[in-house]
């Protein structure tokens, strides 16, 4: 999940990110987190349109 | 001696490899001054009381549109090219297997979709690309300000920016595009499958959406809702232009590039194409579009608008069109676009910034135009398959009527689903009061504005 995957710069020859192998698990996170904080957006939106 | 002319043409294709990638880099912040330029012209035509969160909504699009098209929207234009099957085309850069490999930011593809050294194209091209979709899901947006709830907007861009317009570039803005190789369709600069297919999302989200409050009397007479700048809409209108210079820059294919046709600029049509032709192009597009509006409207809103309506009626065929056939089309279109809007707003549609007729009708009128003056032009270079179409007026209206169903299509059905569970409309009672003071922990201005009435009207 974290950390790079090589020792040198040297031996980049291709991707250069931390976390490599676990990419789906990273994306999967984001669309969580996007998700989860549209919803608690809407929420708040309705109770301001709820107290009007 | 030998190892030396490998050298230089080592360096020579780190050098060309470096300027593609600069040169598309580069049309990424001169799209996001399209973002900037909605956001002043949307905030100006805003009446003080939602000034606020207009801008808001402008600027949550932008980024939900962004994150989604990392997510999925990418993935779409690569898959869906020959149709809705996923087959792969006849170039062979199609289809879902091929998406697969390169378009999702989780499994192999990953390589593509981060940071690689031994690739200075994939981010970039998607960096034009999501500015392209946040562009689209951004044109919506004016026409529904004052009532739009900022959630329920947020999905709409979402399918608009990151799926509906997707589906319309894979179709008709790729050389495997079922459009293009069956129909002949072209569209270079998007009128239609950008400029349309917004516009009609938009007038399927407005069917649902209904006017503002106040727009429209008992006896179905309309009211001008002025927003509270004028000066901060125009303003931003010409930010928008600026923008386009980048968004049609973006068009051009360089020689060298995966895509590329030739050994010169090219586009996904094959056609050739030079920077050259667009400056020539788009300040001809401009200023034929403004004096067509001026002589309509004498409103420089509306004249501004006109400047945009001049480009996108001439976008489809900018690479192809002679500079005195752009200054008559984009004066047509300058003229023709305010009696439009008095169309759709005589029908009790309240588009509050004429965004469906800038964009949809005028990109319709684009897209057909084109099919009139270069038909029987060749629709794909050598490369393409025995048998593609070329560029027909039946052609290009087959692809308008496929944009406009791309774009009222999905508007009107997720609208009427957001309608349904409450998150369409603000309720009346807040349009009223004003939307900044309920929902917005901020002031737009420390003073109150007045400016006093137009006795030219």
């Amino acid at each position: 999940m974290f950390g790079f995957s090589f020792d040198s710069w040297a031996d980049v020859t291709g991707a250069m990110y931390v976390g490599q192998g676990f990419e789906g698990t990273w994306t999967l996170i984001a669309v969580v987190f996007c998700i989860a904080v549209m919803a608690k957006g809407s929420k708040g939106e309705q109770e301001h349109y709820k107290d009007n | 001696m030998e190892e030396q002319i490998a050298q230089l043409a080592a360096q020579v294709a780190t050098t060309n490899t470096m300027f593609a990638e600069t040169y598309y880099y580069l049309t990424i912040p001169l799209m996001m001054i399209i973002h900037a330029g909605f956001l002043a012209y949307e905030m100006g035509a805003t009446r003080l009381k939602n000034t606020l969160s207009s801008g808001i909504k402008n600027l949550l699009a932008f980024s939900f549109t962004i994150i989604t098209f990392y997510f999925f929207g990418w993935w779409f234009y690569w898959a869906l090219p020959t149709g809705l099957t996923g087959s792969e085309g006849y170039m062979a850069i199609s289809g879902i297997e091929y998406a697969n490999a390169i378009a999702l930011p989780w499994g192999e593809s990953s390589q593509y979709m981060g940071p690689n050294i031994a690739d200075n194209a994939s981010g970039v091209f998607w960096g034009a690309f999501a500015l392209f979709a946040a562009t689209t899901a951004s044109i919506m947006s004016g026409s529904l300000i004052e009532r739009v709830q900022t959630v329920g907007f947020c999905i709409l861009a979402i399918v608009l920016g990151s799926f509906a317009w997707v589906v319309a570039a894979a179709w008709g803005w790729h050389a495997d595009g079922w459009l293009v190789t069956q129909w002949g369709v072209h569209d270079f600069g998007a009128a239609g499958l950008v400029h349309a297919v917004a516009g009609f999302f938009a007038l399927g989200v407005l069917i649902n959406l209904g006017p503002r409050v106040g727009k429209f009397n008992a006896d179905g007479s309309a009211n001008n809702i002025a927003g509270h700048s004028m000066t901060l809409s125009v303003i931003g209108l010409m930010l928008i232009i600026v923008g386009f210079f980048g968004f049609l820059m973006a068009c051009i294919i360089l020689p060298g590039e995966a895509w590329s046709w030739a050994g010169t600029g090219t586009t996904i049509y094959g056609t050739r194409m030079t920077l050259s032709a667009l400056a020539f192009g788009i300040v001809l597009a401009v200023s034929g579009g403004i004096i067509g509006a001026w002589v309509a409207t004498r409103d420089p809103f509306w004249m501004m608008s006109g400047a945009l309506a001049g480009i996108i009626s001439v976008a489809s065929g900018l690479d192809v069109y002679f500079p005195s056939q752009i200054i008559v089309i984009s004066l047509i279109a300058g003229i023709i676009l305010k009696p439009c809007a008095n169309i759709l707003e005589g029908w009790g549609i309240d588009d509050a910034v004429g965004a469906v007729t800038v964009h949809g009708t005028i990109g319709i009128f684009g897209m057909l135009v084109l099919g009139v003056m270069a038909s029987g032009m060749p629709g794909l270079d050598a490369f393409a398959p025995e048998g593609t179409a070329t560029v027909s007026f039946v052609g290009q209206l087959v692809g308008s009527v496929v944009f406009i169903l791309l774009g009222i299509v999905p508007g009107y059905i997720v609208s009427a689903i957001l309608k349904s569970v409450g998150m369409l409309r603000v309720p009346d009672a807040v349009q009223e009061r004003g939307l900044d003071v309920v929902k917005v922990p901020a002031q737009a201005y420390p003073e109150g504005m007045a400016s006093p009435a137009s006795e030219n009207n």
